[in-house]
């Protein structure tokens, strides 16, 4: 029988680890592909007509990223972004039609309050060896800019969402998808709690029949923990966000002045 | 012929101490703690729901997902089993309002979420009288010891002696939702030790301790809830 030592079966064993996983690493990849449904929200409807305008760069967003010594990561979430959106903003407002363009005259623009033009910010993820715990977890930051039916923009309105999955339960893609799913219902969540209460936008599209909730409303929801990479996109609600203030790309419009009067 | 007589013959003392010692220790070792805390008197119709929700992540917990399945799977079994709704059937319907971001923080915040249009009905169509909030965690507390395993042409073994140490802590938290305010808490704490002595083949003795506190909480649970005595 041959005496094989602690140290050399250690060593080989090593080797043969280290070779096995180099071969897998080249070339591997897990590609996360959400296919999923959103449940209804149970809301009370604002009396507005809305159109939404999904970007190609919402209805085919990709996000890759290779990880130094694991495998590549790619996630493919168009079609659950324009479904997440769908049920978020069809369920806030009392009619909600795709157009093709942000503003314009004739049908369907002249029976529009507001047309949203939702886009992806950022998107982030981490994995539980980062993270040092069980989680996959992913944040995705939107943006909604809030135009009215002519163009004009209102406001830039950023909505951040989380989610987290156990990685004991679900395995790789599996749990990853499922915090991806997660960090989708957050967004629904956040955008038809919070869009109603930003006072900016109910000021500009409600100002009659609509009286902005206290900011305590807003503040019920919880932030959702910081990232385990830099500490961005996780940050606050949207509503009580400073960024908020400062995410205006179009200058000063009419619907800014208005705002600036209902403030003072 | 042959058997029987082997079936006859006495094992040697070795031999049996093994078997024993083996027996003795399969499950490891564990210390559990039950106990609860009773604010308001609880009983449960026959046509009445309770729900199991793990407690949100954005507050910190990190309840295992397949815990609260345990608890759910364990209150419904036994003589007085409990009917539980589905957790996530039950978040669906109530979606958004029992998301992790807004899910009520207290008993107190209830009522307020009732306001909301459709959540009382959907409630109260659900059947749904106690709602279960699960915290805590298993954690490794200590590990220690040292396993070494070889392997040769003519074969291999191992030599040695791992352990480790797990705290299986959690706490299920029940509001009354037809009082709109907490029933009380029902918490298990258990630990455990296990080991792997290897002489040659490596016997792993587990300390099964997240199965235990789901085993401990349930029983508790069901007994809490269906208890409809004084306090």
């Amino acid at each position: 029988m041959g005496v094989v030592t602690d140290q050399t079966v250690n060593t080989a064993g090593l080797t043969i680890a280290c070779a096995a996983a180099t071969a897998l690493l080249l070339g591997c990849s897990k590609q996360v592909v959400v296919e999923t449904t959103f449940p209804e929200p149970i809301i009370e409807e604002l009396p507005l007509d809305a159109g939404v305008y999904f970007p190609e760069t919402l209805r085919d967003y990709r996000y890759e990223e290779d990880l130094p010594n694991d495998i590549d990561w790619s996630f493919s979430l168009g079609d659950a972004n324009v479904l997440m959106l769908d049920r978020a903003l069809g369920a806030l407002f009392r009619d909600l039609v795709t157009v093709e363009q942000l503003g314009g005259s004739g049908p369907p623009y002249d029976r529009l309050d507001v047309i949203i033009h939702p886009t992806v910010e950022a998107f982030e993820f981490s994995l539980p060896r980062q993270s040092r715990s069980d989680q996959y977890a992913v944040w995705i930051r939107y943006n909604l800019a809030v135009h009215a039916a002519d163009g004009r923009l209102i406001k830039n309105w950023p909505v951040s969402a989380y989610g987290q999955a156990d990685s004991k339960l679900l395995r790789g893609g599996s749990a990853m998808e499922a915090a991806v799913v997660r960090a989708m219902r957050d967004a629904i969540a956040n955008i038809v709690i919070g869009f109603p209460q930003d006072k900016d936008i109910a000021a500009a599209l409600l100002p009659d029949s609509v009286t902005p909730m206290d900011e305590a409303g807003t503040k019920e929801l919880a932030a959702e923990p910081a990232s385990a990479k830099d500490g961005t996109p996780g940050e606050a609600t949207p509503g009580e966000n400073p960024a908020d203030d400062n995410l205006s790309d179009g200058g000063v419009t009419p619907a800014d002045v208005a705002v600036d009067e209902v403030r003072s | 012929m042959n058997n029987a007589k082997t079936r006859k013959t006495p094992p040697p003392p070795s031999a049996l101490l093994c078997l024993l010692l083996a027996a003795a220790t399969l499950a490891g070792c564990m210390t559990t703690r039950v106990e609860e805390s009773k604010n308001a008197k609880t009983g449960i119709g026959a046509d009445e729901r309770i729900v199991i929700l793990e407690a949100s992540y954005h507050n910190g917990n990190e309840t295992e997902d397949g815990f609260v399945d345990c608890i759910s799977k364990s209150v419904q079994k036994g003589r007085n089993g409990l009917q539980v709704y589905p957790d996530e059937a039950f978040v669906d319907a109530l979606f958004p309002w029992f998301e992790p971001r807004t899910a009520p923080q207290g008993p107190g915040a209830l009522p307020k979420l009732l306001e909301y249009p459709g959540v009382s009905e959907r409630l109260e169509k659900s059947g749904v009288r106690y709602i279960v909030w699960v915290t805590g965690d298993t954690e490794r507390a200590a590990s220690g010891g040292s396993l070494s395993c070889a392997v040769g042409p003519g074969g291999g073994g191992c030599f040695g002696l791992a352990w480790w140490e797990n705290d299986s802590s959690y706490e299920a938290a029940v509001w009354d939702v037809r009082d709109g305010k907490s029933a009380g808490a029902v918490s298990a704490d258990v630990q455990g030790t296990s080991v792997i002595p290897a002489i040659i083949i490596p016997v792993p003795i587990i300390a099964r301790t997240q199965a235990a506190a789901c085993k401990g909480l349930a029983r508790e649970l069901k007994e809490f809830i269906s208890d409809a005595g004084p306090l």
